[in-house]
């Protein structure tokens, strides 16, 4: 499947950084609103762009409110940039939902995110229920991030890695060895692939890729998985843990 | 009322826009009325004879209105396209164009007899000699006028419908190229696929791409497409379909203006799924302004 591959107009109605490079922004978007699902994902450009930035932006949504969808955005590149520049009020364009996002979870579960992987898992959060919440960050700088998190999950269990916020450690340091409840997680690679040693029953993980066009003709964002080479955008970007060659 | 429709020798296309091999996928999603009415055809990504992974590592690099790719012609190979792919294809009433890549005479061979199969579902082989992002094969047939004279001829020999060549612009005589193609049974020239280009990633002091070259398309190309157009239509009788950073109606006339009879997007897809009908709406109106009837009148008219 591809998703929905309309491109709708939407207003950006709220904007806030939280972090020196990382925006949290809200689009009005019903139609999306309505029916996207936690893991899927949105593209969006900015009509002002014109050919360059050339490409659409894949973004995961950290929680729809009504009619708006919220997204968290680290500023890596241009096209993030540009978008960090703009207010409430201007005009994007947004097409999805797209992608094959998270399986229902069974009972209670643990949702696992490294950094800016907490974004697709507040949203799942918000409709599968709470369950645990651990996060990682790497440290110093990344207050305002988790106070942001923690305003949205007060039950956050927060690591980082020179200790300087929460427990010193990383967010499998919250994970178990067999885990029997269902773990949704997201984060880097590394991290992702670290919790297989952990074993736990199920897995699902969040996956992102260098995308072109998102919506599953291009294969630019291909990963390795045990059926071959897999669209990250139109195939995942959820993946079972199992499905992932991750040493590849 | 304002006529678009163009024939590409024996083919008849209602719309002069042809979605280029490698950016429509076979997802259900994508094969909508409503975003292929205003198409004329579509090319499939390119068919190898034996399923293909693709290229490890980075696979697709932005750059300012550019973009470099280095997927390696990832499909599931002739047979898979023959038995399953086709058959659902053949309801969506849109013209089909199989994008044959060829890594040797033998699997060249094998794919154009399995495709005489569904001949009737397939409205022309688009011989792609000139995709630059595999080791074997393909690009290395496209930039000889001998060897592209050979691969035509071998198709030739077993396929009785139409033949499209998709040129590279790597080419060191576009024009000896075309004139091969032509002499040796090509219906159409496609001009051209991606340019040659690389990225190095600065942090990481290296290159981008695994196999260190990636093909750049994009509006950045446009141009330089736009030249090879004329060149090359100036230099064949067959008709010629532009390639190459098509983004808007005027681009599209342009193109047509320069000598092509159709155009091809395909990087353009990626950022606007609705650009063949965004197109299409700029050309109208340029039509009616102009009082041009007929798409087709235009063809070449920059040189006359």
């Amino acid at each position: 499947m591809s998703g929905n591959v309309d491109d709708f107009p939407c207003k950006i109605t709220a904007r806030e950084m939280v972090g020196e490079d990382i925006l949290s922004i809200r689009v009005r978007c019903p139609s999306i609103a309505e029916s996207i699902y936690p893991g899927q994902f949105v593209l969006l450009r900015d009509p002002s762009w014109g050919m360059d930035p050339l490409l659409m932006r894949p973004f995961a949504v950290s929680a729809v409110h009504g009619e708006d969808l919220e997204l968290l955005i680290k500023l890596v590149g241009r096209g993030t940039s540009l978008l960090a520049g703009r207010s409430v009020g201007d005009d994007l364009v947004v097409r999805g939902p797209m992608g094959r996002g998270f399986s229902s979870p069974e009972s209670s579960p643990i949702y696992v995110a490294g950094a800016l992987g907490a974004a697709p898992l507040l949203f799942a959060r918000q409709v599968f229920g709470a369950g645990r919440f651990v996060l990682g960050v790497p440290g110093e700088g990344w207050g305002p991030f988790v106070d942001y998190l923690e305003a949205r999950c007060p039950e956050m269990e927060v690591f980082s890695d020179d200790g300087s916020i929460g427990v010193r450690g990383t967010a499998l340091d919250g994970l178990e060895k067999g885990e029997s409840h269902p773990v949704y997680a997201c984060g880097p690679m590394g991290m992702m692939a670290a919790i297989v040693k952990l074993e736990p029953l199920s897995c699902q993980v969040s996956l992102e890729s260098r995308m072109a066009c998102g919506i599953g003709a291009c294969c630019g964002c291909v990963i390795e998985t045990i059926q071959g080479k897999r669209r990250v955008c139109a195939d995942g970007p959820v993946f079972n843990l199992e499905e992932v060659v991750w040493n590849a | 009322m304002l006529d678009l429709s163009v024939n590409i020798g024996s083919v008849p296309l209602r719309s002069p826009v042809i979605i280029a091999s490698g950016t429509w996928g076979y997802d259900e999603s994508l094969w909508r009325d409503d975003l292929l009415r205003h198409v004329g055809a579509v090319c499939s990504k390119a068919i190898t004879e034996s399923p293909k992974d693709g290229n490890p590592g980075h696979r697709i690099w932005e750059t300012p209105c550019g973009l470099l790719n280095s997927i390696g012609l990832q499909n599931t190979g002739i047979d898979d396209f023959v038995d399953e792919k086709v058959p659902k294809l053949k309801s969506y009433g849109v013209p089909i164009i199989a994008n044959v890549s060829m890594e040797d005479e033998r699997g060249l061979a094998r794919m154009v007899e399995r495709l005489m199969e569904v001949a009737d579902c397939v409205a022309a082989i688009e011989l792609n000699v000139s995709c630059p992002n595999v080791d074997k094969g393909c690009m290395s047939w496209g930039v000889s006028p001998v060897l592209t004279s050979q691969a035509v001829s071998m198709v030739r020999e077993v396929w009785r419908g139409p033949l499209w060549v998709k040129m590279t612009p790597q080419a060191p005589d576009p024009e000896g190229v075309a004139r091969a193609a032509e002499d040796s049974g090509a219906d159409a020239l496609v001009v051209a696929n991606t340019w040659l280009g690389m990225a190095i990633d600065v942090d990481g002091r290296k290159a981008v791409f695994d196999r260190v070259v990636a093909g750049f398309s994009g509006p950045a190309v446009f141009p330089m497409a736009l030249r090879l157009v004329w060149q090359v239509s100036s230099a064949v009788s067959i008709p010629v379909i532009g390639c190459g950073g098509v983004s808007s109606g005027r681009d599209l006339l342009a193109m047509i203006m320069a000598g092509a009879t159709a155009i091809e997007l395909g990087t353009g897809m990626f950022r606007d799924i609705r650009l063949p009908e965004n197109i299409l709406r700029e050309v109208k109106a340029y039509m009616t302004e102009e009082k041009v009837e007929e798409l087709r009148s235009l063809v070449g008219v920059a040189k006359k």
